[in-house]
């Protein structure tokens, strides 16, 4: 029991590889066997955020360490600490939930389903395991994981423009990746000729104390610091995406089958937001510090540029790959305020933003599924034929939106009060994203549900089927759960967010928060 | 000194039986192969059951009589120790697949018992190369190498290409030797030796570390003979050609024994002639600086456009030299990274031969019979035609690319760490972009083979032999396992 976070991190890619091996005439049977292993995972996922011990002084539940590669100071090293907690259970539970509510794309031939099955299980080990990774390395390992199976799950089953799409997703994020690798190779160097042995865990390196000078040129991002900042930056940024590193989003997002733009969607533009909140901010605070009103410039741009976007695009999965930019964007502007309320909005952000986007992409993958097309001027007038799935959107649109009493609107607000306490101009322009976020959403659920048919197709449009309308009202479950009660959700990571802002900015301690006496800064 | 001062009368005694018993293993088998065919005992499995049996016991007696202190022999004309026990099992191992490919290879082109002599004398001259201090035996050793590998190129009989690539090797490997000759005679004339030791002492007796330009410019042309085997920037004009023209498994037999060879006795070299007081010498770290950074950039940009698929792992082991290279500059550097970096070396070079081993083991089962230069169309749906063959060529390339956890990462991680370690941070930068930009060059046949559509006029299957299946099945298992557990090879050295 002790390696319970092993099973979780490692039984889907077991799994996967398993399903790799079947033979021919069980190839039919992946599916249920990837669910079945998917949902073993979400309900140990549970498990350990049940006996997650909130109270505990112990920042690290559920430890497992050894190590892997002495000579550079590698362990393999997994362990809850409260700001993951969120992120590993949404995840373990989107996953059954994208496989079930993709059930009928995914399943045209035998080979497909194995194929399917196998890589995203692999990649659920890779979200898994950057989630949980205490040892910036093996975080590094699961990071670049998910690279593989999703290049190639795009590059085989993806739309007609795959190739195009798929070069331009493996080129930006591995370049982003492999500057991380130089990075982390330079950091456990510095803290190796610190110490005299290499050690790459996390937790270890956040106590290195990096030159940051200000005058180093461009703003001081030619010191170590804002170097080491910038190496890990790029990756993170990439894989987010913040603006202007987002160009290889709208066609992958377009031309990924279903169940893949769920997944880079709703989990791996998490990974990224979690690295800076993991990674970067606390390792490269002075850098964060200075470079703030920069980042939150982008972030705040990114939600309009997004939202604009969003408006204008002519195809459905287009213009939710944009909504997808704008929404970030916001966790993105949360996390660069650094202060806890930012950050902890930003986290509880993370969780909505991966159901709603989970519930806009199977929405895109139903109507492709439907009408054969994705264009908007195809649909039209569908909620006399779907009711169900038309108020199945209708839900995921309000909480999309950040409807009151939506989990999306404890998030949003929290990010532009934190936001506001830094810099007011930046958080005006932020906030007219959710205007525009409105109009957008609005736009897209009625061109598609309301108005006249747009020819006589929708005749034989057939509403959601059983596992569809079982995967909708889980998420429509979360949405208003979350909505309702968000402290129950987010009181785990409470104390470990609040850590980590007093550990960047100690002068802005909270009023709600007991400042320790004798607490000094440390710049 | 004369030449009796030179090549003294020399009893070998005890120990050091036990440091030459692999290089005899191998000369025997080289000798008593090439009797084959003038004793009329046709067969190339004959000689390839030579080659094995010498090839078994040259690895075996390393393992079996293992010795702890540096073995010298005639002053330093053989040294044993742990580096020429390492690269000499490599040279040994990769000498014997690339046999093994051939015999399933060429049964159309009724090999010669020769061609299998020819490799293991091949293999000879590699072992002594990485066992060498003294110049002029080391450059006997190398021509012992070249020679047997040029007769290998032009073997390829049913090729037109293959006799213009085994001149064209020839010439220009020849030229580079007289070059490195020439530099060997100017350290000569300046130190008054031949020996490493003698050099170097002579280094720190005369000029106490800073070098006057003469000895400066005879150390820079030794380089250039080994510079232009491993194929660094302005000496890798033969390597696709070459490569192309020859035989698949003989060009598998370069990319990975000639090349480990070469490393290896660039590492000896840079160990203990180039190493201190040289390491300090700006001048040389300047010039190795400019090599990597345009042999990493040339590789990978000019081998991203390229179709045919043994000029895409030519292109590829271009990009590889410049990583290694990455680990020399480290090693020369004298930096924090020095201390590592010889065993990052080490490290990729057994990852490398590993991983393109695998990778031409692929390649001589897929070749179909009348031309094996095949073209990336030539993968076409070999994903679905192939599945198992298709995912094993798929981890190497992803190994060669360097992505987690496969043993090329682990080789590259290895050799960024010291290159950083040892401060320089913007050829690492360097290195990180050109692997990117290389990622090309290894998705590419991914591409051809799982996403587009199958063109059946290539399904008929050219080959299934076993020997080059078990090569497959073997180098995929060490990639993974190396991938895994690195810290079970990171202590080679």
């Amino acid at each position: 029991m002790s390696q319970i976070l092993s099973w979780i991190v490692l039984l889907p890619a077991l799994t996967g590889f398993l399903i790799l091996l079947l033979p021919k005439s069980w190839e039919t049977k992946s599916r249920q066997i990837a669910v079945f292993a998917s949902l073993i995972v979400a309900v140990l996922a549970i498990w350990v955020s049940q006996e997650f011990d909130i109270k505990s002084l112990e920042p690290y539940q559920f430890h497992v360490k050894f190590d892997w590669v002495p000579m550079l100071g590698i362990h393999y090293d997994l362990a809850l600490d409260g700001m993951n907690l969120p992120l590993v259970v949404m995840t373990s539970l989107l996953t059954p939930l994208a496989f079930i509510g993709t059930w009928n794309q995914t399943g045209v031939t035998g080979t497909m389903q194995r194929r399917i099955a196998a890589l995203v299980l692999i990649m659920e080990t890779g979200a898994l395991g950057t989630f949980l990774a205490q040892d910036l390395f093996l975080f590094y390992i699961f990071w670049e994981t998910i690279l593989l199976p999703c290049y190639l799950l795009i590059g085989i089953y993806g739309g007609a423009e795959r190739g195009k799409a798929t070069l331009q997703f493996f080129l930006y994020t591995f370049a982003g990746s492999i500057m991380m690798l130089v990075g982390i190779a330079w950091l456990v160097h510095s803290q190796a000729q610190i110490t005299g042995h290499p050690d790459a865990s996390i937790q270890t390196l956040m106590n290195l104390k990096l030159p940051f000078d200000a005058t180093a040129g461009l703003g001081g991002l030619l010191s170590t610091q804002g170097l080491l900042f910038a190496a890990f930056g790029a990756a993170f940024f990439i894989k987010a995406p913040l603006f202007p590193f987002h160009a290889w989003l709208a066609t992958t997002y377009r031309q990924a089958p279903t169940l893949v733009s769920i997944y880079l969607a709703a989990i791996l533009s998490k990974m990224g937001a979690y690295g800076i909140l993991k990674i970067l901010i606390p390792l490269f605070p002075e850098a964060t510090h200075a470079f703030g009103p920069v980042l939150m410039s982008l972030a705040a741009f990114g939600i309009v540029y997004g939202a604009l976007l969003a408006i204008v695009q002519s195809d459905f999965k287009t213009a939710v790959a944009y909504s997808s930019l704008s929404h970030v964007s916001y966790i993105l502007l949360g996390l660069f305020s650094m202060k806890a309320e930012g950050m902890g909005g930003s986290l509880l952000q993370m969780v909505n933003h991966g159901i709603s986007i989970t519930g806009l992409f199977l929405v895109a993958g139903f109507l492709d599924k439907r009408r054969g097309s994705l264009a908007l001027k195809d649909f039209g007038g569908w909620a006399i034929q779907t009711p169900v799935l038309a108020t199945a959107f209708m839900v995921i649109v309000l909480s999309t939106v950040a409807l009151p009493g939506s989990g999306g609107f404890v998030g949003e607000f929290a990010i532009l009060i934190a936001a506001f306490r830094v810099n007011g101009y930046i958080t005006a322009v932020a906030a007219t994203g959710m205007v525009l976020g409105a109009v957008y959403m609005l736009n897209l659920y009625q061109k598609t549900m309301f108005g006249p048919f747009a020819d006589d197709y929708v005749d034989k449009v057939n509403d959601l089927d059983f596992r569809e309308i079982a995967t909708m009202v889980v998420l429509g479950l979360f949405i208003v759960g979350i909505g309702m009660a968000p402290q129950t959700f987010m009181a785990p990571s409470r104390a470990a967010v609040e850590e980590s802002a007093k550990r960047v900015s100690p002068e802005d301690a909270l009023p709600t928060r007991q400042s320790l006496p004798g607490q000094v800064s440390n710049f | 000194m004369s030449f009796s001062n030179m090549f003294p009368m020399y009893f070998i005694q005890g120990q050091q039986w036990l440091g030459l018993l692999p290089l005899l293993c191998m000369a025997l088998t080289a000798i008593a192969t090439l009797l084959l065919a003038p004793l009329r005992l046709q067969g190339r499995a004959t000689a390839f059951a030579m080659l094995l049996i010498g090839s078994i016991a040259a690895v075996a007696s390393t393992v079996v009589f293992p010795f702890s202190e540096t073995i010298i022999i005639l002053d330093g004309v053989l040294v044993f120790d742990r580096l020429s026990q390492v690269f000499s099992a490599i040279c040994v191992l990769a000498g014997l697949a690339a046999a093994l490919m051939s015999l399933g290879f060429d049964e159309r082109e009724a090999l010669q018992t020769e061609y299998f002599s020819l490799i293991a004398f091949a293999v000879v001259g590699m072992m002594a190369m990485v066992s060498t201090r003294n110049l002029v035996f080391f450059f006997v050793s190398l021509e012992l190498m070249s020679l047997a590998v040029y007769v290998l190129v032009s073997m390829h009989r049913q090729s037109s290409m293959a006799s213009e690539a085994g001149l064209k090797y020839f010439l220009l490997g020849g030229a580079a030797s007289a070059v490195m000759l020439y530099g060997a005679s100017i350290l000569y004339g300046t130190t008054g030796s031949l020996d490493v030791e003698g050099i170097r002492n002579a280094f720190q007796s005369q000029w106490g570390g800073k070098l006057p330009i003469l000895p400066l410019i005879g150390l820079g042309l030794f380089s250039v003979g080994l510079l232009f085997k491993i194929g660094a920037f302005p000496f890798h004009v033969w390597i696709p050609d070459v490569y192309t023209g020859a035989a698949t498994p003989v060009t598998g037999f370069m990319i990975s024994a000639v090349k480990a060879a070469a490393t290896g006795a660039l590492l000896r070299m840079s160990i203990e002639l180039f190493a201190l007081p040289v390491a300090a010498e700006p001048f040389l770290i300047t010039v190795l600086s400019i090599i990597i950074v345009a042999t990493l950039l040339f590789g990978s940009l000019v081998g991203a456009r390229q179709t045919r698929l043994k000029r895409i792992f030519a292109y590829s082991t271009i990009v590889h030299t410049g990583y290694v290279l990455l680990g020399f500059l480290a090693l020369l550097g004298g930096g924090a990274g020095a201390k590592d970096a010889s065993s990052a070396i080490v490290s990729y070079t057994v990852f490398y031969v590993v991983m393109n081993l695998g990778a031409f083991a692929v390649l001589t089962l897929i070749s179909p019979k009348d031309n094996d230069d095949i073209s990336l169309d030539q993968l076409t749906g070999l994903g679905t035609r192939r599945p198992l063959l298709a995912f094993a060529l798929s981890v190497f390339l992803l190994s060669m690319a360097g992505i987690p956890p496969t043993a090329g990462f682990f080789g590259k991680y290895y050799i960024f760490s010291a290159a950083l370690a040892s401060g320089y941070t913007w050829i690492t930068v360097v290195a990180a972009i050109a692997s990117v930009v290389s990622a090309i060059i290894y998705l590419r046949p991914m591409i051809h083979m799982y996403m587009k559509e199958s063109d059946e006029s290539y399904s008929a299957l050219p080959s299934n032999w076993l020997g080059s299946n078990m090569i497959v099945g073997l180098s995929l298992f060490l990639t993974v396992v190396m991938g895994l557990i690195p810290a079970w090879f990171s202590k080679l050295l």
